[in-house]
């Protein structure tokens, strides 16, 4: 699979998030287990409740427009 | 409902963990199940399960993950796919006869790892108990271009949108599960038999609904749990950088993005605005849509399990010696 890995290439966010799906390394599949729970603990803890309406942002990712600004190169 | 993912689906699980105990304790255990590719594994996992208490069954998801490598899901890339990928290629190429190439990768060892997840015999005791109100199964037609669900116990309620699902009924087997989560491109189609005499060929659910919230609402749910790997929104801004051309994976996870997450972001948009339209008109004003509320239980930001493997790749594998070990 880390085959496939080089031969997708590159390390962009699109790259890392094209082998997540078939990134069937223990490594891996330990760390998704991991990062759904702290995401399902973190609702928990924040009031899950039942919603009506479209989801919401949960909070502003980056500040894109701040950045762009500032630079010719986005900064991640 | 848990939507498709491939490897992913491991976060699903932890999510699962999790919350399928919360969910108990306060007598919301969903009881209806709807799954999509590795959805529907879980899904038909958690079926089985259904009668155990959650932390029990979660747990055990959890467990069976821990087990995962990737040669129980495909056959090692250069040692046995590569030649035989090259092979066939060629010899449909120049025309030999019942020589077809039918994917890229063999996933010959999922067939194994599938059944050794699940107690068939504990699904349909279960559905039949009632304990499981309904297991649904989703999986796209080689034949027609439409997603099947395929149903075990309950029957939808509502009558379908035809021009979008079609729901097959009957008892439930390891193929629909495979059928389900048989990446196009990637892995082979499967056969699936049905009772009603049109068996056919089958791939994954998710090229056309990955995110099986409609079927979950044509099964009469009044609330939906949503499991999915990924934000039910695009990004606020570009991820990469910003001068140079996409590559051809970039572009192939446009393809990806168009087909697994646009139609969950619309789905669940969907879903709410008509909440509160019903809401507002009160339900019998609004009939036959009515009020589901939902709880969305994935990543809250775009990008989470890429960043988990970005993590985890340069960690464990950035040195040459290992992609090559990992390969053969």
């Amino acid at each position: 699979m880390t085959l496939l890995t080089r031969l997708l290439g590159g390390s962009s966010a699109a790259h890392a998030e094209l082998l997540s799906y078939l990134f069937f390394q223990p490594e891996f599949v330990s760390a998704a287990i991991a990062a759904g729970r702290e995401d399902a603990r973190e609702l928990i803890a924040a009031g899950a409740g039942w919603r009506i309406g479209p989801p919401e942002r949960y909070a502003p990712e980056r500040d894109c427009g701040l950045t762009e600004a500032r630079s010719p190169r986005r900064e991640h | 409902m848990l939507a498709g993912g491939g490897a992913r689906g491991a976060y699903e699980a932890g999510v699962l963990a999790e919350l399928l105990p919360w969910l108990e304790a306060r007598d919301e255990r969903p009881d209806v199940l709807v799954g999509t590719s590795v959805g529907a594994l879980t899904a038909t996992y958690l079926a089985s399960m259904a009668h155990r208490p959650a932390a029990e069954a979660a747990g055990g998801l959890v467990e069976l993950w821990e087990q995962v490598t990737q040669d129980r899901v495909i056959r090692p890339i250069l040692r046995h796919q590569s030649p035989r990928t090259v092979l066939r290629y060629l010899a449909e190429v120049v025309g030999i006869p019942n020589v077809r190439l039918t994917s890229l990768l063999d996933p010959e060892p999922l067939r194994g790892t599938v059944d050794s997840w699940l107690d068939w015999r504990a699904v349909h005791d279960n559905v039949a108990a009632g304990t499981v109100g309904a297991l649904a199964i989703v999986a796209t037609s080689a034949d027609t271009e439409r997603a099947v669900v395929f149903v075990e116990g309950r029957e939808q309620q509502q009558v379908a949108d035809a021009t979008l699902v079609d729901y097959v009924a009957g008892p439930l087997t390891v193929d629909h599960v495979l059928a389900s989560a048989a990446i196009p491109v990637a892995f082979p189609a499967v056969h699936v038999e049905r009772a009603d005499r049109r068996g056919g060929w089958y791939y994954d659910g998710g090229t056309r609904l990955n995110t099986p919230v409609k079927p979950a609402l044509d099964l009469g749910v009044d609330r939906v749990v949503v499991v999915t790997t990924h934000a039910p929104f695009r990004p606020e801004c570009q991820e990469g950088e910003a001068h140079r051309a996409p590559d051809f994976a970039e572009g192939a996870f446009e393809l990806v993005q168009a087909s697994l997450v646009d139609p969950l972001i619309q789905d669940l948009r969907n879903l709410g605005k008509i909440n509160l339209l019903t809401e507002r008109l009160g339900v019998s004003a609004a009939a036959p849509y009515r009020t589901v509320p939902y709880l969305f239980a994935g990543p809250r930001v775009t990008g989470r399990l890429g960043r988990v493997v970005s993590q985890v790749f340069t960690r464990h594998f950035a040195g040459t010696r290992r992609i090559l070990r990992s390969a053969t």
